[in-house]
């Protein structure tokens, strides 16, 4: 089984001036379909980086990056924004809903780009809140809605085009524990039941417990890799090298 | 019109905002479309077709304000190549049930003017045009001063010169229609046969113009030169001009006033237009971290940056459309036509809305531009911060 993406020999440095600041060093990733990775790791570490490099809003120093084998690295800026549209779909952690659409029309944007009908947008959008429980909620605005289903209505707006890969940056920490849990517990679902590809940065050890695989980055280096379940069979699993 | 509707949307996120900037777009169109106005009615326009075969001859130094002697008319006549001549008087006159509404009115020989005007005459059918020679005292009028007062031929009226403070009464022989849209402006002026206005006015035997028509255009400037040379040592020298150059002459003196005109216009466009990028540009700084989000979820940076323009040209178009029509209904509600010695008629053209229209757009266009490119470079990292 072909890795969904592979990081190799990856390395960002920052420079300022006279001043190089080396903020991922010589990384390697490999995560299959199916996989649900935490990347974990103290502030300053690179995870953040990691994940811009990852979904192309950033480029590498030097090594590539693979998605579904293809390199991602050397491509100009509005074909990375292409490329993104069909392979990425991020959850932020200040959710970044558009407060004058609603929640039906902030989970449509990403559709807009699509070569759709109104119906089919329709459609799409409507099963997408469906999965979040929130088909109640369409015509809200994020001001009516409370921080958890801001979220959810945020991770609708990922997964409403059926990116390849959902890349979640601190998703649950702007989050109550109640709103962690109910978030968490959809990041399950579609892990398990829908087959999502999920990549997620956290300091929060009870959210990457939900992962199959903790990554910790430390000063830019991928130091341990924890496989935390064991992968059944068709399970595809992430891999350090 | 998905992209429409998010356009709109958007637009109307900061509503005050967007009436305030509507409403000075609107405004600055408003005044445009009615300095425009202005300046099309100060612009008289040149008629086509048999012009360059005719020759306006004037004073040279005071131009058609400073009358020539009457005695230049059967002298003017015997040049070679010159066909036929008629004097021209102009005055402003206002009728009886139109206090404060002015017309330009010309005395002119009925014959001679058929000739040399043929393309003018031939506007009004025959029988009416031999009816108005005919009649001493006969009047042609304009169809549209015609309309307004519910005029027809047949009718006495009376109409008061401003220039000589001198009534004349008139019978309507004739409704001056012109068929072709550069020679409009026939519609609201009146001719008069110069016999009766001569009597009237107590002859005084001059005229402000006399116009030639010659034989063909290759004689012009044979004719230029002859009359000039031949006035050239008399007390009253002359300037023989084409009709396109003698118009433009009619309008000399307004011709600081167009200048100012169009300097306010530009000034009031270009002024708007700032007003209208800073307001972008901050529209743009507040919605920062919505515009990077677009990118990360695939929007592109052409996208972006037309997503933006377009809302700053619906914005301005909108905006613009309002104010130009705002200025139709202001120019329409009531004819205004006003005297600066000649009388000018104020109207909102379709044209002059189609102009007010694509001035909107670009206003928009060109206002959203600077600000959507920047906006559309946005650094998606640190806009977010958090990723």
């Amino acid at each position: 089984m072909e890795p969904i993406l592979e990081v190799i020999h990856l390395s960002k440095i920052y420079v300022q001036g006279e001043v190089e600041t080396r903020v991922l060093e010589d990384v390697n990733l490999r995560v299959f379909p199916g996989e649900y990775v935490a990347l974990m790791g103290p502030s300053g570490s690179g995870k953040s980086t990691l994940l811009n490099v990852v979904s192309g809003l950033d480029a590498p120093t030097s090594g590539d990056v693979l998605v579904n084998g293809q390199s991602i690295v050397g491509l100009g800026e509005s074909e990375l924004a292409i490329w993104r549209r069909e392979h990425i779909g991020f959850i932020f952690q200040q959710y970044y809903l558009m407060p004058v659409l609603t929640a039906f029309e902030n989970v449509e944007l990403p559709l807009l780009l699509f070569d759709l009908t109104r119906r089919e947008r329709k459609e799409r959008v409507e099963a997408a809140l469906a999965i979040v429980g929130l088909s109640d909620r369409m015509t809200y605005y994020p001001r009516q809605l409370s921080g958890g289903q801001q979220q959810r209505v945020g991770i609708a707006r990922a997964i409403v085009a059926d990116p390849l890969i959902l890349i979640g940056d601190e998703p649950t920490g702007n989050l109550d524990v109640h709103a962690t849990e109910e978030v968490l517990r959809l990041f399950d679902t579609l892990n398990r039941d829908l087959g999502k590809t999920i990549i997620m940065v956290t300091h929060d050890p009870r959210a990457a417990e939900h992962a199959r695989t903790i990554e910790h980055l430390d000063k830019g280096v991928l130091v341990h890799s924890d496989n935390r379940r064991e992968i059944r069979p068709g399970d595809l699993r992430a891999k350090t090298h | 019109m998905k992209w429409l509707s998010l356009i709109f949307t958007t637009l109307l996120r900061n509503r005050r905002r967007t009436l305030l900037t509507m409403g000075a777009v609107a405004l600055a169109l408003f005044i445009f479309t009615t300095l425009q106005t202005i300046l099309a009615a100060l612009s008289l326009q040149v008629a086509s077709g048999l012009g360059e075969t005719r020759l306006g001859v004037i004073e040279k130094y005071g131009g058609p304000r400073k009358q020539l002697p009457e005695s230049y008319w059967a002298q003017l006549a015997r040049f070679d190549h010159v066909t036929a001549v008629t004097p021209m008087d102009f005055t402003v006159v206002s009728v009886e049930r139109g206090a404060g509404v002015y017309y330009i009115a010309f005395a002119i020989d009925p014959e001679q003017y058929r000739i040399v005007f043929a393309s003018t005459a031939v506007q009004v059918p025959s029988a009416q045009y031999d009816q108005f020679i005919r009649t001493r005292n006969g009047v042609l009028v304009g169809v549209e001063i015609m309309q307004k007062y519910g005029w027809t031929v047949g009718d006495n009226i009376r109409v008061r010169s401003l220039l000589h403070h001198t009534d004349f009464d008139l019978t309507i022989c004739g409704a001056l229609e012109s068929g072709d849209a550069s020679n409009r402006q026939i519609q609201t002026q009146m001719l008069l046969n110069r016999g009766y206005y001569e009597q009237v006015l107590g002859n005084p035997g001059k005229s402000n113009v006399y116009w030639l028509r010659l034989d063909e255009p290759a004689s012009v400037l044979p004719v230029i030169k002859a009359v000039t040379d031949y006035y050239s040592s008399g007390p009253n020298e002359v300037s023989v001009e084409t009709e396109s150059s003698m118009l433009s002459r009619f309008s000399a003196f307004t011709a600081t006033i167009q200048l100012v005109i169009q300097v306010i216009s530009v000034v009031v466009l270009v002024t708007i237009l700032i007003v209208a990028a800073n307001t972008i540009a901050l529209s743009m700084r507040e919605r920062k971290k919505e515009i990077a989000l677009m990118k990360a979820l695939g929007y592109t940076q052409e996208r972006v940056l037309g997503l933006i323009v377009a809302e700053a040209a619906v914005t301005s178009l909108v905006a613009g459309l309002a104010g130009t029509l705002a200025a139709y209904g202001l120019f329409s509600l009531r004819s205004l036509t006003i005297s600066f010695g000649v009388a000018l008629d104020f109207k909102v053209t379709p044209e002059l809305v189609a102009v007010g229209v694509l001035v909107s757009l670009a206003l928009g266009v060109l206002s959203g531009v600077f600000p959507a490119y920047r906006a559309s470079r946005v650094n998606v990292i640190k806009a977010l911060h958090s990723l």
